[in-house]
Parts: C-alpha cells; structure tokens; sequence
C-alpha cells in the first residue's frame, strides 16, 4: 500500500510528529510531499513597498546573514536537507518538494507513485483534481469535532461554547472539514490547564487517532460516518478578545468536570 | 499605482459617480509643455502636478500617501483603548462641524479641496451617533452640537418638505435617501429633546417621501440617476420608526411595501441586486450594509424575522468571504466577485456593525468575532498620532487611499460608521460575556 503524507512545508514540524507516529504504529516506507516556502517580495519595488524606509536595515540583515552562514557551516535552505526529508529517507520513503500542493506537478508524482491513501499534515485546503488521485482517499486530522466544529481554532471555539475539544481524523472531500468522519475522540482538560495546554494535548492525540487510523487503512477497510454539509457550523481564525473569554469559560469547564488522573 | 492614476477619478460625497475637472490651472501648462519638453520627461512632470493637487507638501498629506503606498498602516495596537479612538473620531466630527461655514457637519475633508460644506444627509444620520455618544461619555458639547444639527436641517429643508442630494451649496434638489437619513436624524433629536418642530419636519419629509412611491414599492423618482435601487431599506428604517412615534400607518405601509419590492433582488447565494449606485456597477460595501442595516433594524421594530433573515443571508456571505480572504472588498459585483484592490472603509465600519447587531440578536459569536477583525482593520486605518486638526482621528474613504471610493478624502459618515461600530462592540461584548 502506498501512503503519501502532504506536508505544509519542507520542515514542518507537525509533518515529522505524524511520520514519527505512523512509523512507530507499524507502518514504514512513507513518502512525503512537501510544499516549499512561498517567496515574498520579488522586485525593488515590491521591497519598498513592504520594507518602506526599513528596507536598509533588512537588507544589511540579509546581508550579514549570508556573509555569516558558510562560517558557521549552515547552507542556504535550497541547498540542506531538512530533518523532515532526512527522517523521510530514514524509515525508507521518498521525498519531493513541489511548488504547490494543489498544482499539476504534485498530481503528477502522487499519479506516478498510484498512491493509495494520502494524509495531510500541514497542507493548504487541498483542490479535487489532487483529491481524486489517491485509489482509497485523503485523511485528515482535524482539531474539533465534526460535524458541530468545522473550520479554525475550533478547540477554542468549543471551549467557548462550553462543549468537550475533540479530534476527529476524517476523509477530505471538496468542502471545508465536511468529508466522512473515520473517528473522533475527546480531549482531556486537566488543572492548570491552559488553551495552549489543551491545543497541545489535541495535537498529541490527533497525531496518534491519524497514525492509528492509517494503520488500520492497511491492514482493512475504514468506517464512513457521512456528515451533511448543511450540520454544524464552520468557525474562523478566533480574535484576542473573544480568546479572552474563553480562557475564562476555560477556568469554569475545570472546575465542573472531574479530573482523570493518567 | 501612479500618482496620476490615483486621482484619475474622485466619488462625489454620498459616493456617487462623477467626473470633477481638475481644481488646478496647470493643466493648460502641461498642454504647451508637452510640445516643449520631450515625452520621458512628461511623467514626471504629471506626477508633480497630481503631487501639487493634492497638496502633497503637506507632511500629513505625504505621511498618509506614504504609509498606504507602503502598506505600513499599524494593526491595532493592544495597548490603545478602542474609547481613545472613539473619543478622537468625535473630536474630528467636532472639527467636521466647526469647519463649516453655514452649519451642518462638513461631508469630508479632502487633500485636494480642503474641508468641504455642510452635507443634509450625514449631518441627518450622524446627530443620531452624537446623541448616543453624548449619554454613553457624559460630553454635554456632543449633545448642545446634535440639537444645533437638528435645527441647522430644519432650516435646509425643501419648501417640498424634502432635503436635497450633495452638498448644501449645490442647487437643491431633492433626494429619497437623503431625506430618509435625516428623518432619522431628526427623530432622534425630538427624542432627546422633545421639539415637536423637529417631529413635524420630519413627517412633512415622510409624506413627501410616500407621494414619491410607485405602486410595485420601488422609488425610481428623485434616486440617483433615477436608479431603483435596493439600498433604501435604510429609508425605509426611519418611515417605520416615525410611524411608531406619530401613529401614522401609512408610513409603516409604504415601508413594507419597499421592503416586500428590495428583497426581491436578494438570491440564494445572499447576494442582493440593484445595490449599487449605477446600473451595471458592482455592488459598494457601502451600499450592501446600508440594505443590511435596513432591513434588519426594519425587521426588529416589525417584529417580523422575515426582514432580519434577509439581512442575516446577507451578512452571512460576506462574513464567509471576508473570513476565508481577511480581507472585505471594497465593492462587489453580482456572484460576489469582490474588487479587493482597496477596502471601503466606511463599508468596512458598517458591516461590522451589523455583525454586532447580529451577534447581540442570535448569541452567535462568530458575528462578534469578525465584526471585532474588521473593526481592529479599520482602526488601524486611523491616524492617532499626526498634528494635522484635518487627518488625526478621521477615517479614509478608502485603504489605499487612492481607493475607488472617495479618493483622497476622508468622509464625515466613515467616523459616524466607526462610531456606530465601536459602541456596538462594546455592547456586543458585554452580551456575550454575560451569556450564561
């Protein structure tokens, strides 16, 4: 079976956590696909414009930093190898960077290599020409329970409707998180916790529901919870104030719920 | 975008379309110089001249130039109290007011032109903001100016009973929507002070309004280039209003009967047509919150959720839209293609008010959350530290200011809007802060 693990960038850090816990679920030889960096600013004018009368101390920055990198032996990040295409070639997988995830090149790889289940780590909202190529589907972990939590943030949007933060790993399809669920489980808010402590927590355990869903891709067939598009609701980028309440409501849910001690 | 591209066209006051001459004899010059000097040089000379146009000279006019062309503007700071902007937007309208000559608020202030007259129809709206904002900051000044406002429309009213488009100084002749914002203006005047004068005038301008009615609902006469357009739901506001303080129904009646015609333009998708200024020009942001604006607080003193839905569908699709792009467009055209090569900051203000206004009806914060986003653009869009009397607290016509709508200006109804928006906010959120 061949997997194909999408990641945001060449180094994402959240990309080498799902293929540290696929490998470590029994699963090996994972390829990545990797998007690279976007660029910035390309023109003179373009750096005015962003820069604006700042421009000369970026500009001595870049300066200092190129002149600087070959002394301290580190290449520009063309040229090394990341960690992640290191880890990649480790457990015996291919990997290629691709301009954009949703563009003809990356088709063409995954179409090269018949993928048979492709797992985003990281990646953009992913277009249905890419979509349509893995023979099995593309899985994703998603940090909010689905259908109810669709969208960002929705770990904070949950805290704030005072319901349980939630993981669920579920097939991509068109729309935003409205493909078949696979699985979901409950987030655990603990003392002390915070809202970074609870999103850390939810990426630990969505990392492990996604290795443990890839595992049983392989060795069987995986459950379809269909979800409509019109349940739930899709939440956006969450502002600082309304983050602010919900650090309170935060405070309120654990005080009510018992604590399990692990 | 060059300079002279940026001032290739200007919006008059309430937005309209219109091509304005250029103020400055130089044209002429650069005609004889062009034979003279040879075609490289041509450019610059044109930059110069649209520099000297717009008063560039002025350091607050090239700081503001500079900061959009960089794209420098500061997001909000954490640190500056949103009651800070609040109190330097109303020290602007003071300033608005106190630049004109014959009374009313100046519609905005211009690079090109300076401060310019009293304009009826903003000057109608915003005595409501002053009376809000005089009770919630204890500032008698903001009370004592709206009733010098209120008395001021008094005055500028049409023998007709109608208020004129544009600017004071302009032949009068009278406009629907114009003479809807005042009524609204006026009856919050009589309100807070009790003048029947002002109920009067403001029933004489209503009944004027309902005799401009064709059957179907629509008002096609005395529109902006006798355009029927949607966007006077916000008309429709105020009938429905007056109609509760001076039991006349037929207000109330002419109201539903345009708010039955204006939601027919509204599709599937929540995008409403015939919201533009102009046949066959995108939709403003401007123009689709003022619909919004209408038709829900029409809704509300209805109490019929019909109208409010209408609103609602609406506010949804840009919520979605600015949400997946962070960025409002300045204008929409049918099918919600946005033109997000500037943001109409006035739009930007009213948009986010409605979301508040939403978010306190439904307990849905997503409406809060953007409303507050929005809110933090347009804000950041202000000038707080600038000397200049004429920038410090206004709000741009748009982000770039070489934007579509009102060029190099800063209109009075863009801080009435943020105003509006800013007190909303706080409302807002101290509803959802004190859901259970």
């Amino acid at each position: 079976m061949t997997i194909v693990v999408l990641a945001g960038h060449p180094d994402s850090p959240y990309a080498r956590r799902a293929l540290r816990a696929i490998n470590a679920s029994g699963v090996r030889g994972v390829h990545v696909v990797a998007a690279t960096w976007k660029r910035g600013a390309r023109d003179l004018t373009g750096l005015v414009r962003k820069h604006g009368l700042r421009l000369p101390w970026v500009g001595a920055k870049w300066v200092t930093r190129a002149m600087v990198r070959p002394l301290t032996g580190i290449a520009p990040w063309r040229m090394r190898m990341t960690t992640l295409a290191a880890e990649v070639a480790a457990q015996g997988g291919r990997f290629v960077a691709v301009d954009d995830a949703n563009d003809e090149s990356c088709r063409d790889i995954l179409r090269r290599w018949n993928v048979d289940l492709l797992v985003l780590a990281g990646a953009p909202i992913m277009r249905e020409p890419v979509l349509a190529v893995p023979r099995i589907g593309t899985l994703n972990a998603h940090q909010g329970a689905l259908p109810r939590f669709r969208g960002m943030n929705v770990i904070e949007w949950a805290v704030f409707e005072r319901s349980a933060p939630s993981v669920t790993v579920h097939f991509v399809d068109a729309g935003i998180d409205t493909g078949d669920v696979v699985a979901s489980e409950v987030i655990d808010v603990r003392p002390g916790d915070t809202l970074e402590a609870v999103r850390a927590r939810a990426i630990e355990r969505q990392v492990d529901l996604l290795a443990r869903t890839v595992r049983s891709a392989c060795s069987g067939t995986l459950p379809r919870i269909r979800q409509l598009a019109t349940d739930g609701r899709q939440y956006y980028v969450m502002h600082q104030r309304i983050r602010a309440i919900t650090d309170r409501r935060l405070s309120e849910i654990r005080a009510r719920r018992p604590v399990r001690v692990h | 975008m060059g300079l002279s591209a940026q001032l290739s066209a200007v919006r008059s006051p309430n937005g309209t379309a219109s091509k304005r001459p250029h103020p400055r004899p130089s044209r002429g010059l650069q005609t004889k110089l062009r034979r003279l000097v040879p075609a490289r040089v041509l450019p610059v000379l044109r930059a110069a001249d649209t520099a000297a146009t717009l008063r560039l000279y002025r350091p607050s006019h090239l700081s503001t130039w500079y900061r959009d062309w960089t794209d420098s503007s500061t997001s909000t700071l954490p640190g500056v109290d949103r009651r800070r902007y609040v109190a330097e937007l109303l020290g602007w309208l003071k300033r608005a007011h106190d630049a004109t000559v014959g009374g009313g608020v100046a519609a905005y202030y211009s690079f090109a032109e300076g401060w310019s007259a009293g304009y009826p129809e903003t000057t109608g709206y915003i005595i409501v903001t002053c009376l809000e904002a005089a009770v919630r900051l204890g500032d008698p000044d903001l009370r004592a100016r709206a009733r010098r406002f209120a008395d001021w429309e008094l005055g500028v009213q049409m023998p007709v009973g109608a208020w004129q488009s544009g600017l004071v100084t302009a032949t009068p002749v009278p406009a629907v929507f114009n003479t809807g914002q005042v009524i609204q203006g006026l009856l919050a005047a009589y309100r807070a002070f009790g003048r029947i004068r002002y109920l009067e005038a403001a029933a004489r301008g209503a009944h004027w309004l309902t005799a401009q009615q064709d059957a179907d609902g629509a008002w096609r006469r005395h529109t902006y280039r006798d355009f029927p357009n949607s966007y006077s739901t916000r008309v429709a506001w105020p009938l429905i209003d007056l109609a509760e303080v001076t039991g006349e129904s037929e207000f109330r009646e002419s109201a539903v009967k345009y708010l039955e015609w204006a939601s027919r333009w509204q599709d599937e998708s929540g995008w409403l047509g015939r919201c533009s200024l102009e046949p066959e020009e995108p939709a403003l942001t401007h123009t689709l919150a003022y619909a919004m604006e209408g038709f829900l607080e029409s809704g509300l003193l209805l109490r019929e959720e019909r109208w409010v839905r209408v609103a609602q569908k609406t506010a949804e699709a840009l919520l979605h839209r600015y949400e997946v792009r962070r960025h409002l467009a300045g204008s929409y055209a049918q099918g919600w293609r946005g033109d997000h090569s500037y943001a109409c900051l006035t739009g930007c203000a009213q948009v986010a008010l409605v979301w508040c206004r939403l978010s306190q009806l439904t307990g849905d914060a997503r409406y809060l959350n953007a409303a507050l986003k929005l809110n933090d653009f347009v804000t950041s869009c202000i000038d707080l530290d600038t000397a200049s009397r004429e920038i410090r607290g206004a709000v741009k016509g748009s982000h770039p200011i070489w934007g579509h709508y009102m060029r190099f200006r800063f209109p009075s109804w863009a801080v009435k809007f943020t105003v509006d928006s800013l007190l909303r906010e706080e409302d807002a959120l101290k509803a959802l802060e004190d859901r259970p």
